[in-house]
């Protein structure tokens, strides 16, 4: 018996190491090319040389890009985090008769396909004053981040005991006291990964972005796509790894305040 | 009076901004979409003012829309169940570890869902390519004499998309496993069942409900796929994700884009709906 289950998990650890690698390897090709100093991409690179990221923090566009994924990401970080936060706060405290409608209408944008909202976003608002805005941009992607953050927040305060605002109320504490002094430490580390969690989803999305940026406000993701369809040029492999190094920063940080045990809520 | 309506429901306060936003960015642009798909559509025009049923008689008789519809269903079959497989496999393996193991195995898992599509695709492009990882191996094993180029083809196409479903994949499946009663395993053990056994007729219809969620969400994200075909893929490989940003962003044609947005929105919404159905169904089923 004990040796039926120990060869089905060496089955089990070897699959497992496989798959990661095919999760993982993608990231390190990119990561090991983009120090090749050669103009072409190929694989293994022909030597070591940090020429590409020269390149690449040399040149005002993919600069530009760069900067404009940060405003993005951060405008959206504004919008969708209090939106996200507040509603799931309501759900886990109230009770009312619609809840159940409520909650299906928090969580659609998050299954409706970017590609969609995408076009829709550039057919309503493409011969508006928003054309060409960051705002437009930090709006599309704020949809998706409201209904994510929301699905996380909800899981972050099941655990939460609102009987600590009842009696900080009790004890006479005004609306603002009871936030600052008792929900905001409380929640503390939550809050510290929805803000990460919209930075971060923001900064890599590229399939809204496609339709809403123009050259003024176009962001990395967008850039690197728009480059890549016309040469493989070397610079892409950097900037395909500064958006990794992004990803993989904000994502150490989410695992120190918010542990992996909430992480395995993003599934459905 | 006023205060009394907000005393009584504080929970609408706290959802209005929410609310707010999706309304005016996300349903208002959906109803205009649909307002859109009856204007008349004239190539290279974005549209001109009007009404018209037109653009729903082309995509009736559109034959080349109906071939990228059907390469499209096509595609998601193999990408739905290579990610299932390979999803199980990890979600399960996560499911019977603890520790620093699972801690390891989750941040693998969940970790390349912010690096973005474009990364991905292109990534998997200097695998596949003439002088890629793949080509470096095989003409150094002595497999092949000359490198030959890979990529460009219904399989890298259907890797790229595996790649990209997989993380919430498991992470569905995992929410699943992780709440299986693992006395019920237990139990079968005791009553002489073999470890096979007790997986096909115990564990896998207990997640059946985070399989069929899984496979709705590849299908829904294989069929409005756009980025990583486009890269992966030669024109062969054209999804009616592309045709569509195609039809909006390059031929300009926006009532017949948007009549091609609402068909693939009836597709996904209606794949979801049932699969909540299923889910919910399946579940009642599994817990008696």
């Amino acid at each position: 018996m004990g040796k039926t289950i120990a060869k089905s998990s060496i089955f089990l650890n070897f699959a497992c190491v496989l798959i990661s690698a095919f999760i993982l390897i993608p990231v390190v090709i990119i990561f090991l090319t983009s120090l090749d100093p050669a103009k072409y991409i190929r694989f293994p690179p022909s030597g070591f040389s940090l020429l590409w990221y020269e390149y690449f923090f040399s040149n005002k566009v993919w600069q530009n890009g760069l900067l404009n994924s940060v405003y993005v990401a951060v405008l959206n970080t504004i919008i969708s985090v209090p939106c996200g936060i507040l509603a799931a706060y309501a759900y886990r405290k109230y009770t009312f008769k619609l809840k159940n409608i409520f909650n299906t209408i928090m969580i659609i944008p998050y299954v409706t396909p970017s590609l969609l909202v995408g076009i829709a976003l550039l057919m309503a608002f493409g011969r508006t004053i928003l054309r060409g805005t960051y705002f437009i941009v930090a709006i599309a992607h704020a949809l998706w981040s409201t209904s994510f953050i929301y699905i996380l927040m909800q899981a972050a305060l099941s655990n939460y005991d609102f009987t600590y605002e009842e009696a900080a109320k009790d004890l006479g504490a005004n609306l603002f006291q009871m936030f600052s002094e008792v929900t905001l430490p409380l929640l503390k580390s939550a809050f510290i990964a929805a803000i990460l969690f919209a930075f971060i989803s923001s900064f890599g999305e590229v399939t809204m972005a496609i339709f809403l940026v123009t050259s003024k406000t176009v962001t990395l993701p967008v850039l690197l796509w728009t480059s890549l369809k016309y040469e493989l040029h070397p610079v892409a492999t950097v900037a395909s790894v500064i958006c990794i190094i992004f990803a993989i920063v904000i994502f150490m940080l989410i695992t120190k305040f918010f542990g992996t045990g909430m992480l395995s809520k993003i599934g459905m | 009076m006023k205060v009394n309506v907000f005393q009584k429901h504080r929970y609408l306060v706290l959802y209005l901004p929410a609310l707010i936003l999706f309304s005016v960015f996300f349903l208002t642009p959906f109803v205009l979409m649909i307002r859109m798909s009856f204007f008349i559509g004239k190539p290279l025009h974005c549209y001109i003012e009007g009404f018209t049923i037109e653009n729903y008689l082309r995509f009736l008789r559109d034959f080349y829309v109906h071939t990228r519809l059907m390469f499209t269903l096509q595609l998601s079959a193999p990408v739905i169940f290579l990610t299932l497989v390979l999803a199980y496999i990890m979600a399960y393996a996560i499911s019977r570890s603890s520790g620093i193991k699972r801690l390891i195995l989750i941040c693998v898992t969940i970790f390349p869902i912010w690096i973005n599509l474009v990364v991905i695709a292109f990534s998997w492009q200097v695998i596949f390519a003439r002088y890629g990882l793949i080509n470096f191996f095989l003409t150094n094993l002595g497999i092949i004499d000359e490198p030959t180029p890979l990529g460009y083809n219904f399989l890298s196409v259907v890797i790229g998309l595996v790649h990209v479903c997989l993380p919430y994949t498991i992470l569905t499946l995992l929410s699943v496993l992780d709440n299986i009663d693992p006395t019920l395993e237990e139990a079968a053990k005791d009553l002489g069942a073999t470890k096979f056994k007790i997986f096909v007729e115990v564990t896998l219809p207990m997640s059946m409900p985070g399989i069929i969620t899984g496979a709705a969400f590849c299908f829904v994200w294989t069929m409005s796929s756009f980025v990583i075909p486009s890269f992966l893929g030669s024109p062969l490989q054209k999804t009616i994700g592309i045709e569509i940003a195609n039809q909006v962003l390059t031929a300009l044609n926006w009532p017949y884009g948007s009549v091609l947005s609402i068909v693939l929105l009836c597709i996904t919404s209606s794949t979801l709906l049932i699969s909540n159905i299923l889910r919910e169904r399946t579940a009642r089923w599994a817990k008696q």
